[in-house]
């Protein structure tokens, strides 16, 4: 069964549109990864997902409901969260109370603040230190932390490895697998093409607003995900 | 002997004015705004409360009135502010000088400008003596302690509780504050409700103190907004420092010179800006 489906999703940022007719589908349990170069419009779709922008168009389906309407932290409610770009952990907020805080919407689940400190060690370390005071890879680790605290059936998780060390790149990676043994689906949006490919199922290749590739992660040939990432013989 | 005393005063006058400026530092730390008609909700409060007391008792009234200014924080922030807010800054602030304006003409109004206070009996008048030149007076002493234990309560909300939390989330970033699911609009609403609360709990005590008339709202305003700077923006113990050194830097002034208290309030608040202008325990060091 489907737990996100897109239907020919369009989005614009004033005159300028970003996204051009996107569909998709999310099996539940499964991680998706949407792949393209910059403002090939993948964090846009992530947005219209989690409902802080609205789509000029199509629908977006979740757990088999129209939630087109609902806004942002209602869709929390439902069980959608997004790991935002650039982590916006609260700064005047200790690492504790950032994870306390992720649980706001009362859902109940496997996450609490205890499993999210066996899943991520490295911010157990830090847990008085204020958000402000962390470094890049603590604050991506307590951005899902964050997140999983909602104990959503989804995550979204924009640009994970943007700007980390490749050993808190594989860090972070092993952890979704922990991640998806709890029920949770995943929706991944990376720049990293081997890294994204690698730990999701199925994937799409975004460019300039369209999906110019979906398919099963592993069965993409390297050519053809250049192709689509770069555009060339999309004339 | 009379300085101590002057500065045992001014700290108990503090009280008060901390108490005027926790709800307007509360409601400015959480949403930006800064509230100028929050000096009239104060007067507002003092004036229902006589109105509330005219059929029953005082302590009755006090408790009936503070949840009304409550909801009316709550219901004007979601009905008016709310939007303005997603005007920009200066949308907010004319709101609520139009909030200053309305109140200040409807009481004027309903009221007449005759000065009013409200009779305490006993607690009015009744002082604990210190020593022989020292003695101070109850109802300072409780309107003291109620700004402390007001800050105090605020405090362990902010920093104990989850709707605390997400309050303190919602200031440092609205929008990752929607994304684990934080309504910011009801938010922004038990803010200003928490304020106008505050603004209730001080006008009361202030009408209790002293006699006071609808146009006394611009004055208690600037009181409040002078110990939130002093104290320094966003720091609930800054704005209770604040409204301290102001009580005392009057108290002061006025045992120098009796026309020449509020003036010194004036200029130890010029003093901080010209000195210290993060404020005295300012949290916005880092950033």
């Amino acid at each position: 069964m489907a737990i996100l489906e897109l239907e020919n999703i369009e989005a614009h940022y004033g005159d300028l549109q970003a996204l051009f007719g996107i569909s998709l589908s999310l099996q539940k349990g499964a991680v998706h990864s949407v792949i393209g170069a910059n403002g090939a419009g993948k964090s846009t779709l992530l947005k219209v997902i989690a409902g802080s922008m609205k789509p000029t168009g199509g629908r977006v389906i979740f757990n088999g409901k129209d939630i087109n309407k609902a806004s942002g932290f209602e869709r929390v409610k439902s069980g959608i969260s997004l790991v935002p770009e650039g982590r916006r952990i609260f700064p005047s907020l200790t690492v504790e109370e950032n994870v306390q805080v992720g649980a706001y919407a009362k859902r109940s689940g496997y996450w609490n603040a205890d499993t999210v400190r066996t899943l991520y060690p490295l911010i157990a370390d830090r847990w008085g230190r204020l958000g402000f005071h962390c470094s890049g890879g603590e604050l991506q680790m307590l951005a899902i932390a964050r997140a999983l605290m909602a104990n959503p059936d989804l995550l979204l998780i924009d640009e994970a490895s943007l700007g980390l060390a490749p050993i808190v790149v594989a860090q972070v990676y092993e952890s979704l697998s922990q991640i998806v043994a709890q029920g949770t689906s995943v929706l991944l949006v990376e720049q990293n093409v081997s890294q994204a490919l690698k730990a999701s199922t199925t994937a799409s290749v975004l460019l300039e607003g369209r999906a110019v590739l979906t398919g099963k992660s592993n069965e993409f040939s390297h050519e053809a995900i250049k192709n689509a990432y770069f555009g060339i013989g999309v004339a | 002997m009379i300085w101590t005393n002057a500065i045992l005063q001014g700290l108990l006058v503090g009280g008060l004015y901390a108490l005027l400026a926790s709800g307007l530092s509360l409601v400015f730390g959480v949403m930006r705004i800064v509230n100028l008609g929050h000096g009239d909700f104060s007067i507002l409060a003092a004036y229902l409360v006589l109105v509330v007391a005219g059929h029953s008792n005082l302590w009755l009234g006090t408790i009936a009135v503070l949840p009304i200014m409550a909801l009316l924080g709550y219901a004007l922030q979601r009905s008016l502010l709310n939007r303005a807010l997603s005007l920009g800054v200066l949308s907010p602030l004319l709101i609520t000088f139009a909030f200053s304006i309305i109140l200040q003409n409807a009481l004027l109004k309903i009221f007449t400008s005759d000065t009013r206070s409200i009779q305490t009996e006993s607690l009015g008048s009744a002082s604990l003596k210190i020593s022989d030149s020292i003695s101070v007076g109850y109802l300072p002493l409780v309107t003291f302690f109620v700004g402390v234990i007001l800050t105090l309560t605020l405090h362990v909300f902010l920093t104990r509780t989850q709707i605390g939390r997400a309050m303190r989330a919602t200031s440092d970033d609205p929008t990752a504050a929607e994304l684990i699911g934080i309504n910011n609009r009801h938010i922004y609403g038990l803010a200003t409700g928490i304020g106008l609360f505050a603004a209730g709990i001080a006008g009361i005590l202030f009408g209790m103190r002293t006699q006071f008339s609808p146009s006394l709202g611009p004055v208690a305003l600037i009181f409040a907004f002078e110990a939130v700077i002093i104290g320094g923006l966003g720091s609930l113990w800054g704005t209770l420092v604040g409204g301290i050194v102001l009580g005392i830097g009057q108290s002061i002034g006025a045992q120098i010179n009796p026309a020449f208290g509020v003036l010194a309030g004036h200029l130890v608040f010029i003093a901080i800006l010209l000195f210290k202008p993060e404020g005295l325990l300012s949290k916005q060091k880092g950033t």
